[in-house]
């Protein structure tokens, strides 16, 4: 941004004044005499950029209520603004036409830049400058040692603004490229506010909501009202459409009613019952005409039957020896093979009687024990047998155990000798250690070879070299700390005089630049400076002075001075010439002049700064080599050696571990020593070879083989002796177990003749002869039972058969006694045939009889229902005036026609009825009088357009009212303000703690710079 | 004859939350409808207790809080209630007077709201109870309010709801203002109080009882909140307890770090102060503001690494729960006095005695006054309040540039 115009309308001495400053220059130089206003200038820039103080000075000529600056200003990107100022407390920034400006177009210019900064870096008076020279003076001679002595905390200074800077720069700067936090959370805290905005549900909202729910209620009953209407009149129409040819059909009907008026009124059921009473006697004529066929057609069919009543007499007997004859037809074929099965038990017994002894099988039956004693017999038996199989199982074992235990006592015989090993166990247990000790310390002095390899390698590789391993432990070597405050005075001066270089490097094309400005402005001809112009004021008024001493002088010396005065008000008057004509010039090479001395003094003490860090170098270098003197070893760079040492350190602390290591396998070396001469007097004990030379470890090996071997041997001579204890209680238990099986066995045998008696056998008798006898005498009972239920099954089969023919021998002797002829079976089944036959001529007589029977009883009926039916006819005739032979029937379908008609309608007025919507006949007629029923289905298809349309309508107003209600609902249920307030509270909070930040950060950077 | 009522005060719903700083949607979510969980657990309160009614002494809506789905969220609430067969009683305050939204809600028959223009009494014979109260008409209501309340009713239980900051010493504006005396002369057996946010027992003969608000909203309503539960027998007040109904807690914890040598010991003992609170949230969410104090050596570089600290404490604070959030790390520290003799002593140009002094030189503090002015033009209306902008506080940041410097200078590491 730079000035092109400013305009002091009105403020301090000025009105309406304009100072040009060319777009082309590159340095303006605003001259003018004391109380010219060039200050009034500098200030009114400031309160430009910056806004009027709460108390100005500049309002000794105009209101301050009326001051006004402006400027024309070309920004960076060659846009160009104008803007002015007036003095207020807000919107103070004006356009052209004296109206405020919406935005503070130079607020992203200026960015942090504030009135103070602005002054103190570009507002440089003559009083500033007075008072940083009196600071100086202050400061006496101590500035420079200050200054060295506080370089360091300066450069820490220095860093911290950069840093604080940078972050307050991330946090909040308006003229920032990159978005900073604070416009980020600024921008998210409007948009919630927006959003907290929204999501509040007034009151007033609410209450438009229950309104526009109310509206489209109400809405939604105009509409159904006018549905109502214009259904009714749709309905008018078409019950008008709908009941015209109803109506119409009645009106025909009673037209012809009207001609039947000539018939009696006759009640239909009067008429359906003389209706009735005629049909049926046409009925009953017939059914009387059937009858007497029928009846003709029986009696012939009954003279026509022939039927055996004797035969049906004894018909039941006949029956029953049908019925036997299939039993005795079993019975004969049977009987052979029963009788079979008899003589087959027959001799079954028989031989059983020979098995024990006895003549016949009757004697055998007779002498056959009771089932008691033979159950006696079998448990005797059973518990005799299972006493003498044990017996010999129990000596059978007793021969075993003998056996065994004389065995086993020739093996502990044998295996005796074996001494006692535990005393050996426990000594080679106090030396348990042995193996893994020996395993250990191999292993440890490998490890420790390797180690010190490897430390030595690792002291090779140290640069500089720092001697033997034992050399370097015993080394006198400086602190980490010290080397670190080495390290840090040499990065300090490394930083120092790269700083002073580099300000070197950068004074010298300075003043290189400002010397040839100034020979370019010699070379562009003569001019005159202020310095020049004071000079000549001064020798003029030194003249003057000297001319005013000589007043009283000769004429010759006042002549001279006078001339010289001359000369020197040329001078000033040529001097004021050239600088009035080539001020710019004159300005310029002032102004260059100037900052050439003042960047030589600059670089002078750069230069001497430069010098001292060459001082403070060597003499550090000095310290640090002083600091190395005691080791022995020449040093390299700081940094280089703090690696240095901190590598010795950990090869110290290695050598250190490597020796404690050492210190462990010794110690464990001769531990080991010691266990091994235990070792050898075990195997000497023992008996076990040993050589002297033997690793310890090997000989504990072979001392534990050996004393597994006696304890295996010791284990096994234990084992056999507690087997022969064992087998000899075992032997013992055997012997007394055969005793109380002999016992059982002879209280057994005492019960034995007993036992056998029922069974026909002595005390003698052996297990095996009992048991036969036993078996057979359990065979015999069932022997005994086939027999005779064979034989009494014979003799009823015989009596059967036997019964069988008496019988029908005596029914043919009854009934037809030439049957005799004929076998009985045959005349059996003659007699059967006949039977059946008498039998169905019998029954085919009894329902002729009972049909004869049934009819004469109907036409009985008949015949008084024909008398009933001709006198209700009688009654018809007389009421209807009908002759006695004239035919009834056309009257009887008159009168039918009559009550069908009328019943049709009265059918059709319900019909009426029922499609009238509730009206009845006179209701329609009236609302149908003077209506044009041509018009009516245009009328109705218009009608129905209505109702559709309207139906249509109060879907769209029932779709309204639900999305009202809905809304309201929604508006009811809330928006979650209270979450987007919190939002808000919470982006709040966030941009206050960015903005606190921030103006931690920028203050600590502020008072940075106020401090240096 | 034996009965249980609940007396409640200062719902202020969905009045939001002191800002926290929470960057976790779920946490910042459980915070923001704490209020609501409130009123829910004091409406399951009632319930549970099987309370004969309920009784709200004011403060039910923020003044200026506009959205009406809050006070249907109340009147649901109370429907609840209803629904329960338990009646409530509520006088309004304050802020409900000033509210637009506390007058046309469409509350439960079961629901009686204290009329404004003249006290009221309400009478429940079955228990032999009577009830007294009037409603703020108001933001501002004087003495002859509380003169205004009917005399005892003698054989009854007289209970008096009333929004009042009493005398105005406990830190409120004086409304309806009066004295525990004045109280005491009208005979009530039991005062409900509300408006002031501190639950306090002002007396027991008779009961003058503060519940306190339901909800903490700010670091400065800390510890429990939530209502009172009173049984009485036979006309006489047999049990008054605080019943804790907030969903969320909050914390102004300080810790003293003097003595401490270094970061890891101030962090141990954050870690300590931390395990207590959260302890005594029992399992709630709670935001807790740690408050560093005492003379350390370390003053400076805690200025300067403040942040660094917060975030360290924050991530502490999840050890324990994911609940448990560090709403803001202060440091009220100070160097010890040794230092300051040492920087007395100093006769080179001492860059520390150089920035101390500089950050009191008015200069400074004008230029101070410029940067706060800058920044709090950019920031919205509603928010310049809390950045700096008394001399005091002007002051107060000079002083911490002053440290957070030095600190960033010692440090080294460009601080956080």
């Amino acid at each position: 941004m730079r000035f092109e115009r400013l305009f002091l309308e009105r403020y301090g001495a000025f009105t309406d004044r304009v100072l040009e400053l060319r777009a082309d220059a590159q340095l303006h130089v605003v001259l003018g005499a004391n109380e010219a206003g060039k200050t009034s200038a500098l200030n009114a820039i400031g309160d430009l950029l910056f806004g009027f103080g709460h108390v100005t000075n500049y309002d000794f000529l105009h209101d301050k209520t009326t001051l006004r600056i402006g400027a024309q200003l070309r920004l960076a990107d060659g846009s160009l603004i104008s803007l002015r100022r007036r003095k207020g407390a807000k919107n103070t920034l004006l356009d052209a036409n004296d109206q405020p400006l919406t935005q503070d177009p130079l607020a992203p210019l200026l960015g942090s830049v504030t009135r103070d900064v602005f002054f103190n870096e570009f507002g440089l008076t003559a009083a500033t400058l007075r008072e940083g020279g009196r600071e100086l003076l202050r400061a006496d001679g101590r500035l420079a040692e200050t200054l060295a002595s506080t370089s360091a905390q300066l450069s820490a200074l220095m860093r911290v603004r950069d840093t604080l800077t940078t972050q307050a720069d991330l946090l909040f700067s308006p003229k920032a490229k990159t978005k900073p936090e604070f416009n980020v959370i600024h921008g998210q805290y409007k948009d919630l506010e927006s959003r907290l905005r929204e999501a509040i549900v007034t009151a007033d909202a609410l209450a438009a909501a229950d309104r526009a729910v109310k509206e489209a209620q109400e809405q939604r009953v105009a509409l159904n009202g006018e549905h109502d209407r214009i259904g009714r009149e749709l309905a008018r129409c078409e019950r008008s459409q709908r009941t015209r040819p109803k109506l119409l059909r009645i009106d025909s009907l009673r037209e012809e009613l009207a001609s039947l008026v000539d018939l009696p009124m006759v009640e239909a059921e009067s008429l359906a019952v003389w209706r009735d009473a005629q049909d049926e006697m046409t009925r009953i004529e017939a059914d009387l005409a059937q009858m007497g066929q029928e009846e003709a057609e029986a009696a012939a069919e009954i003279s026509e039957l022939s039927v055996n009543e004797p035969l049906l007499e004894i018909g039941d007997r006949i029956a029953n020896l049908r019925e036997t004859l299939g039993a005795v037809r079993e019975a004969e074929r049977d009987l052979p093979k029963r009788r079979g099965e008899l003589f087959a038990a027959q001799d079954n017994l028989t031989k059983l009687a020979r098995q024990l002894g006895v003549e016949t099988h009757e004697a055998l039956l007779a002498r056959q024990p009771s089932e008691p004693a033979l159950a006696l017999v079998r448990e005797i038996i059973e518990k005799r047998r299972a006493t003498e199989d044990r017996l010999a199982l129990a000596r059978a074992a007793i021969e075993d155990a003998g056996e065994k235990l004389r065995g086993l006592e020739q093996d502990v015989v044998d295996s005796g000798g074996v001494g006692d090993s535990a005393p050996y166990a426990e000594r080679l247990e106090a030396l348990s250690d042995i193996p893994a000790d020996a395993d250990r310390l191999r292993r440890a002095l490998s490890d420790h070879e390797a180690a010190l390899q490897r430390l030595v390698e690792q002291l090779g590789r140290l640069d500089p070299p720092p001697g033997s391993l034992d050399g370097l432990a015993r080394m006198v070597l400086p602190t980490s700390r010290e080397i670190d405050v080495a390290k840090r005075t040499f990065e300090l001066l490394d930083e120092e005089e790269k700083g002073a270089a580099a300000e070197l490097r950068t004074l010298n094309a300075e003043i290189a630049r400002l010397e040839e400005d100034i020979a370019e402005l010699a070379r562009s001809g003569a001019f005159a400076t202020r310095e020049r112009l004071l000079e000549a004021r001064d020798q003029r008024e030194r003249i003057y002075l000297g001319l005013g001493a000589a007043l009283d002088a000769d004429p010759t010396q006042r002549r001279t001075i006078f001339d010289a005065l001359s000369v020197a008000n040329r001078d000033v008057d040529n001097t004021t010439d050239l600088l009035l004509s080539g001020a710019e010039r004159a300005a310029r090479f002032e102004d260059a002049s100037g900052r050439l001395a003042k960047e030589k003094r600059r670089y002078e003490i750069f230069v001497a700064a430069r010098s001292e860090y060459g001082l403070r170098r060597k003499a550090a270098e000095q310290r640090w080599e002083a600091l190395w003197s005691h080791s022995g070893v020449s040093p390299k760079t700081p940094v280089v050696m703090a690696d240095w040492l901190v590598r010795v350190h950990e090869i110290l602390a290695k050598k250190e571990e490597i020796a404690k290591t050492a210190a462990a396998a010794d110690a464990l070396s001769r531990k080991l020593g010691e266990l091994r001469a235990d070792l050898l007097r075990l195997c000497a004990d023992i008996g076990t070879d040993a050589a002297e030379s033997s690793p310890a470890d090997v000989l504990f090996k072979r001392a534990r083989a050996a004393i597994a071997q006696i304890q295996e041997r010791a284990a096994k001579a234990s084992a056999g002796i507690a087997l022969r204890d064992e087998a000899r209680r075992e032997l013992a238990r055997l012997e007394a177990n055969v005793g109380k099986i002999e016992v059982e066995l002879l209280r057994t045998l005492e019960s034995w003749p007993h036992a056998m008696r029922p069974i026909g056998l002595t005390a003698d008798a052996g297990l095996a002869q009992a048991k036969a006898a036993l078996d057979i005498w359990q065979a015999a009972p069932l022997q005994r039972s086939n027999f005779e239920r064979e034989k009494d099954r014979i003799e009823k089969m015989e009596a059967n058969i036997s019964a069988f023919e008496s019988a029908v021998g005596t029914l043919i002797e009854t009934v037809d006694p030439d049957l005799h002829r004929k076998a009985r079976r045959e005349a059996l089944d003659i007699l059967s045939e006949r039977l059946s036959d008498s039998r169905r001529a019998d029954e085919q007589r009894k329902t002729l009889s009972a049909a004869a029977q049934k009819r004469a009883a109907k036409r009985e009926a008949l015949a008084t229902r024909l008398a009933g039916v001709q006198n209700i006819l009688a009654q018809a005739r007389a009421a209807l005036g009908v002759g006695s032979t004239a035919p009834l029937a056309p009257t009887f379908d008159r009168l039918q026609l009559r009550q069908e008609m009328f019943e049709t309608l009265i059918q059709a007025q319900r019909d009426l009825t029922e499609s009238a919507d509730g009206f009845d006949e006179a209701a329609l007629r009236s609302e149908q009088a003077g209506l044009d029923h041509d018009a009516l289905p245009g009328d109705i298809e218009r009608l129905r357009i209505d109702v559709k349309r309207v139906l249509a309508d109060i879907e769209i107003a029932a779709t309204k009212r639900h999305e009202a209600a809905k809304a309201r609902d929604a508006l009811a249920a809330g928006h979650d303000a209270a979450g987007a307030a919190h939002d808000k509270a919470e982006a709040g909070a966030q941009l206050v703690g960015v903005a606190s930040r921030w103006l931690a950060r920028v203050a600590a950077a502020r008072l940075r710079t106020y401090a240096i | 004859m034996q009965f249980t009522f609940i007396h409640a005060a200062d719902l202020h719903i969905d009045s939001p939350l002191a800002g926290l700083g929470v960057k976790d949607p779920a946490v910042a979510a459980r915070f923001a409808h704490a209020g609501r969980r409130a009123v829910e657990a004091l409406i399951d309160e009632t319930i549970a207790a099987k309370a004969s009614f309920l009784l709200i002494c004011g403060d039910i809506f923020d003044g200026d809080w506009r959205d009406v789905a809050t006070g249907l969220f109340f009147v649901r609430a109370l429907g609840r209630l209803e629904r329960a067969g338990i009646p409530s009683f509520i006088v309004k305050g304050n802020h409900d007077a000033e509210s637009q939204i506390a007058n046309k809600l469409p509350y439960p028959e079961s629901a009686r709201i204290f009329s404004s223009r003249a006290a009221q009494s309400h009478h429940i014979d079955e228990l032999r109870v009577s009830l007294h109260g009037r409603s703020f008409a108001s933001r501002l209501v004087g003495e002859e309010f509380v003169t205004s309340y009917p005399a005892r009713r003698e054989g009854y239980f007289n209970i008096g709801l009333l929004h009042t900051a009493l005398d105005g010493t406990r830190g409120h504006q004086s409304y309806a203002p009066c004295t525990v005396e004045d109280l005491r002369r009208f005979g009530y057996d039991y005062w409900a109080l509300g408006h002031v946010h501190a639950a306090e027992e002002i007396s027991r003969d008779p009961w003058i009882v503060y519940p306190g608000n339901i909800q903490g909203r700010s670091v400065r309503e800390t510890g429990p909140k939530g209502a009172m539960r009173v049984t009485v027998a036979y006309g006489r007040v047999i049990d008054a307890r605080p019943v804790t109904l907030d969903a969320a807690r909050w914390a102004d914890a300080h810790v003293d770090v003097s003595g401490c040598e270094d970061e890891a010991q101030t962090l141990a003992r954050i870690e300590a102060r931390l395990e207590s609170e959260h302890a005594l949230a029992e399992g709630r969410p709670l935001a807790a503001r740690l408050t560093l104090e005492g003379a350390t050596p370390l003053h400076a570089r805690l200025v300067a690494r403040r942040e660094a600290l917060e975030a360290d404490a924050r991530a502490i604070g999840f050890r324990f729960s994911d609940d448990l959030w560090i709403e803001q790390l202060k440091i009220r520290t100070h160097a010890p006095d040794l230092q300051r003799k040492h920087l007395d002593e100093a006769d080179a140009l001492d860059v520390e005695a150089l920035i101390a002094s500089t950050a009191e030189d008015p200069e400074f503090l004008r230029a101070l006054t410029e940067l706060a002015a800058q920044i709090s033009d950019k920031t919205p209306r509603e928010l310049r309040d809390a950045l700096p902008h008394s001399a005091e506080q002007l002051v107060a940041l000079a002083q911490e540039a002053r440290d957070r410097l030095y600190g960033e200078m010692i440090s080294g590491d460009g601080g956080a």
